[in-house]
């Protein structure tokens, strides 16, 4: 597979989340970081149209909002970028390795939003929108047990929602999940455990 | 004939991943042959699958969005960066550098023992002498002043003028003495 075409690694956008890393092998991924950093702008141009969806989804999962999640995933890719020559594929896969670096700048992100700040809404004594309210067209496309399930994913505490978000969505393994989010795999599991029965209590309490 | 265990407290974990083979087996089992926990494995099973499906359509982007925020690479030098090394190496680098380090600094210091010293720090000793005769009081920078002491190679010597003080010869030792040798006074004939 060549990877001088930028369009080769296109994922499919309406569900890049079963584009799985097997479709790619890994020896072309690291091929791809060797030249990112030999300044190959193609390169990192492929690297990141192979992921962005990817990470994009996950931020979006965690802070449940879009342009938060647009920020971040800007964010981590510059970050990456820019430490790519750190990057240890014994360590960890290039996928492990973004997300660890994207669930980072999401928990930033989330502690900049908790300071306080006083915005114009605030001052008009309107009311505050909600970080996790749907976008209104995204209102448009979920139904009410889904509706249901993106407001309970919000009520979970952050750890408990990262655990949640990937695990359910991201699909990874627990020394995955415990190395992305800096701890062990059985404090991954007892989280999981713990989000997956907060998230049955929380949605059967809906009529 | 006993009705078989439900499985019920174990199937959170087993759609989680977190039994064992065979307790995984054992639910696996049962549910084939039980209805009602089959049923609760579904609805268990449902909860997973709501989220992955409510999170790819909430969060699908709109053609061209991620492109749009594609950050620019990041300029590089053509001189690569040493590779990163293990944990384990940078260890013993720094535990050998440390050692040359040290090694170099006690090689350096002058109390070693059977380092000979080129440079020998001169020891001023002031040494208040009884004369036989008044000493001149001329202070060394006086045009009359002349050092009465031959020149020596250990010692050197000058009679400062200080009013109203006994006469003093200050003894500069050009070398060091040994540890405990008493301040010896300027020999007779330099006496004045």
């Amino acid at each position: 597979m060549s990877l001088i075409s930028d369009s080769h690694w296109l994922p499919t956008w309406a569900n890049p989340a079963e584009e799985s890393a097997s479709a790619i092998p890994t020896d072309p991924l690291e091929v791809l970081v060797a030249r990112c950093l030999d300044n190959e702008e193609a390169a990192y141009h492929a690297l990141y149209h192979h992921f962005a969806g990817y990470i994009y989804r996950l931020c979006y999962g965690l802070l449940q909002n879009k342009e938060d999640a647009e920020e971040v995933l800007q964010d981590a890719f510059e970050y990456a970028f820019r430490r790519l020559d750190h990057f240890d594929p014994r360590k960890a896969s290039l996928k492990t390795w973004l997300y660890q670096i994207a669930v980072s700048r999401c928990r930033n992100k989330r502690r900049r939003r908790l300071l306080p700040t006083f915005s114009l809404h605030q001052v008009a004594g309107q009311e505050i929108r909600d970080p996790a309210a749907l976008q209104p067209d995204a209102h448009l496309l979920l139904n009410e047990r889904q509706k249901a399930v993106w407001r309970a994913l919000g009520q979970l505490s952050p750890k408990l929602r990262e655990t949640a978000v990937l695990r359910y969505y991201a699909e990874l393994t627990y020394p995955e999940i415990g190395r992305i989010l800096g701890i062990s795999p059985k404090t991954a599991e007892s989280r999981m455990r713990l989000a997956h029965k907060a998230l049955k209590a929380i949605l059967e309490e809906k009529p | 004939m006993t009705p078989p265990t439900h499985v019920t407290n174990l199937i959170p974990d087993y759609l989680l991943g977190l039994l064992s083979p065979r307790e995984t087996k054992r639910v696996e089992t049962h549910v084939h042959a039980c209805p009602a926990c089959r049923r609760l494995l579904a609805a268990e099973r449902q909860i997973g699958q709501d989220v992955r499906q409510t999170l790819t359509i909430v969060s699908r982007p709109e053609s061209g969005q991620l492109a749009r925020l594609r950050p620019s690479p990041p300029r590089r030098t053509f001189i690569r960066p040493v590779a990163f090394l293990q944990s384990g190496q940078r260890l013993v680098a720094a535990a050998i550098l440390l050692a040359l380090v040290m090694i170099g600094s006690w090689s350096l210091h002058p109390g070693r023992p059977g380092r000979e010293n080129p440079n020998p720090q001169v020891v001023t000793a002031i040494a208040v002498t009884a004369t036989r005769a008044p000493t001149s009081t001329l202070a060394p920078d006086t045009p009359a002043y002349e050092p009465d002491v031959p020149p020596s190679p250990t010692y050197e010597t000058f009679r400062p003028s200080l009013p109203g003080s006994p006469a003093m010869t200050l003894v500069t030792m050009k070398t060091p003495l040994p540890a405990g040798t008493p301040i010896a006074a300027l020999p007779a004939s330099n006496q004045p």
